[in-house]
This record gives C-alpha cells, sequence and structure tokens, in this order.
C-alpha cells in the first residue's frame, strides 16, 4: 500500500517535521510508493542551504529521503506566498498546486498519513 | 528616552503573530518611543524578498517590514538564524536592517527597559 505523509509545520522551531521525515524515510527502506507533502510553513524548509550545528539539517534529511525513494512534494502557493522561488528548492521537491495535491491524496496514495 | 525591543520569532503567513506585532511596534514608534524590531528564528522569514501571497488568499507581510524603516524603527536580524535557514543577505529586502549576533541580541536585550516578544 503506498502512504503519503502531510506535513504542515516549520521544521526550524519544531520537531515533529523531523520525525515525520525520519518514519518515512525508514518507510522508504521497506516499501515503495511513498510521498511527503510540505504545507504551509513546513515549505520554509524545502529550501536549500540550510546549515545546522548539530544534526542533520532539514535539508539533509530531505536529501536522505529522497535517496530511499521517497518522492518529495512542496504547495505551490505556500512556496510563491513565503518568497521560495522554485530555484532554491532542494533537490528533488515537486512543487504541486491544489488540484495536484488532491490528485495525490484521492488518487495516486492509498493511505494518508497527516503528520500535522 | 524609553527604550523598547520587539523580538519578532514567528514565520508569516502561518500566525498573525508578526502582523500584530508590527501593528505595536509602529504604534510606538509614533509615541516617539525608541523601538527596535528584531528578527529572530523563522521571524527573519519576514525579511525575504519576493513574497507573493496572493494565491493564498492574503496580503503581503513584506508591505508591512518595509514601512518600518519609515516609521523610525530599527531593524535588526539575527545572522545565525539567517544561516540555519538558508538565506544570504541579497534574498533580503531592502538595506535598511543590520545583521547581529546572539552577544549583540543580549546586549540590546540588557539596554533596553521592555522587551516584547511575539
Amino acid at each position: 500500500m503506498t502512504t503519503l505523509y502531510l506535513i504542515t509545520k516549520s521544521p526550524f522551531i519544531h520537531n515533529d517535521p523531523s520525525e515525520a521525515i525520519k518514519v518515512a524515510t525508514l518507510q522508504g527502506e521497506m516499501d515503495d510508493g511513498i510521498g511527503v507533502v510540505l504545507l504551509q510553513d513546513a515549505v520554509l524548509g524545502a529550501k536549500k542551504g540550510q546549515f545546522s550545528e548539530k544534526g542533520d539539517s532539514f535539508e539533509q534529511l530531505l536529501r536522505k529521503a529522497s535517496e530511499k525513494g521517497v518522492k518529495i512534494y512542496a504547495l505551490e502557493p505556500d512556496l510563491k506566498a513565503r518568497a521560495i522561488k522554485s530555484e532554491d528548492l532542494v533537490e528533488g521537491i515537486v512543487a504541486t498546486g491544489y488540484f495536484g495535491l488532491v490528485d495525490l491524496v484521492m488518487e495516486e496514495y492509498e493511505r494518508i498519513v497527516s503528520w500535522t | 528616552m524609553t527604550k523598547v525591543n520587539f523580538l519578532l520569532r514567528k514565520a508569516p503567513y502561518g500566525s498573525v503573530n508578526d502582523v500584530e506585532g508590527f501593528r505595536l511596534c509602529t504604534a510606538f514608534a509614533a509615541m516617539e518611543i525608541d523601538t527596535n524590531a528584531i528578527f529572530i528564528d523563522d521571524g527573519v522569514f519576514v525579511a525575504l524578498s519576493g513574497q507573493d501571497p496572493k494565491a493564498i488568499g492574503l496580503p503581503p507581510v513584506s508591505a508591512a517590514y518595509e514601512r518600518l524603516t519609515d516609521m523610525n524603527v530599527k531593524v535588526f536580524l539575527l545572522e545565525e538564524s539567517l544561516k540555519e535557514r538558508g538565506i544570504s543577505r541579497e534574498d533580503l529586502i531592502g538595506e535598511d536592517f543590520s545583521l547581529i549576533g546572539k552577544t549583540e541580541l543580549a546586549r540590546l536585550i540588557s539596554e533596553s527597559d521592555f522587551t516584547l516578544s511575539f
């Protein structure tokens, strides 16, 4: 069964986005068809060039997830509002609009994990 | 002269914290109180240029940010917060701001009469 994780909070001030990505990455090692959508403040974590003094940055966690075949999406209206440009996205992230999001939730993935 | 700091810590659009902070901030400045707006943590995203929130149905928070210096509010951004988020100086709106470190942040707080956090 395919699984789509929904993440909504800023990864810089909350811990749960990182935890969700780690779980999705572990599932990516076991199963195919794992996806993650970054929504609302979570899109702030889609910008590349992050630096972390201790442990992995959210960017590094996204890259590790991609390596395990996890597909990463980010909601385009939320990116545009927050001035995160497409050329600044961490490689591999796919920007999607509201209709694309509905497709992902209703058609492409069977199981939804809302990590909000 | 009374010295006041505003700590703006939240990302724009995800909450109304920044907008409410600006309202109070400009009110203080209008009363000729020495007012600093200090952007730390996710607050630094307020200063990112190119915000376009039409698609999510909200006005740009950056417009209020740009008015701060016209109101004689001094704007500071925490360098550590920018670095952590992959934001460089060229990504930011205008040039009327100072980049500071944590030590300077502590000094600004210690020199202030009071500091409000949003």
